[in-house]
């Protein structure tokens, strides 16, 4: 199977630019694999500025409703999709992309599972509470029937062989650095303040 | 931590996470441990009376950031993970 065959989904639910985040390491990941004819596809959370970058680079993005409440539809959702497009990898990051795509991908053949885990995800760092501890354990429990698990520090090694990953499925992905992508988010950021500060002048 | 380094400035850090990975103490920056605002201190003060020291580490920071923390490297090692997966793909479906 050639590249130009092939389709990648990314899935996540954050729509925000976030420089350093994983979202944004994937932006050139992106660019490279349509550059070698691949298909690529970005689910997201809603419409926003990630989703536009990404449409910009010639990924199809479908902002991909995760109703919190309506697990079994969002996963129905994505099963379908998954179904429809037969990726040849479907990669997610973040606790609820990740328990998501790996309930959809159960029952379709042929798909591989990938995550990016940050620190963010670390079981110490996470969020405490009932609904967090069930996300937590399901995730735990799921974690290694990844295909690939990406882990962007040596941090999170001891967490994600615990939870019974293989060895060679776990790679190391610390986070990338783009100096220009920097110099662009502290001009959001300035924007972003400019605006509070004028609306606040508004309002008083 | 690392957009610092990347810029080549000299980094004093606590020793969480994954900033070691980063801080290599003595050689990159100058890492203390969590909670203790004395040495952080002590770090910063010795920082900033040792302008060679200060160049020094900015240098090796930014040099390991290229090496490690590129978005060439990042992107790299990702094709290559894919291309085993394609590979699967490929073994599956004959």
């Amino acid at each position: 199977m050639s590249w130009k065959q092939s389709t990648f989904v990314f899935i996540s639910t954050n729509a925000e630019h976030d420089s350093g985040g994983v979202e944004d390491r994937w932006l050139p990941l992106m660019r490279e694999l349509v550059a070698r004819g691949a298909t690529v596809q970005f689910l997201c959370m809603a419409e926003g500025p990630l989703a536009q970058a990404a449409r910009d680079l010639g990924v199809g993005v479908a902002p991909y409703i995760l109703d919190r409440w309506n697990v079994v539809r969002s996963r129905s959702r994505l099963r379908k999709y998954l179904k429809r497009y037969e990726p040849v990898c479907a990669h997610s990051t973040g606790v609820e992309a990740d328990l998501l795509l790996r309930w959809a991908a159960r029952k379709v053949p042929g798909v591989r599972i990938a995550t990016t885990l940050t620190l963010a995800d670390s079981q110490r760092t996470r969020r405490r509470g009932p609904i967090n501890a069930l996300m937590l354990r399901f995730d735990d429990a799921g974690l290694k029937s990844e295909d690939a698990v990406f882990l962007e520090s040596e941090d999170l090694l001891d967490e994600v062989r615990a939870s019974g990953v293989h060895a060679d499925k776990i790679v190391l992905d610390p986070p990338a650095h783009d100096p220009d992508d920097l110099s662009r988010s502290v001009a959001r950021h300035l924007e972003v303040y400019r605006g509070f500060i004028v609306s606040g002048r508004m309002k008083g | 931590v690392i957009e610092a380094m990347a810029h080549g400035l000299a980094v004093a850090a606590t020793a969480v996470d994954g900033v070691p990975e980063a801080v290599v103490d003595g050689e990159t920056g100058l890492l203390v441990a969590a909670g203790d605002a004395a040495a952080l201190g002590g770090a910063l003060v010795r920082l900033l009376g040792d302008a060679a020291e200060r160049r020094r580490f900015g240098q090796a920071g930014a040099a390991l950031v290229a090496e490690l923390f590129s978005v060439e490297r990042m992107v790299d090692d990702t094709i290559a993970v894919y291309d085993g997966l394609l590979g699967e793909a490929e073994g599956s479906a004959q």
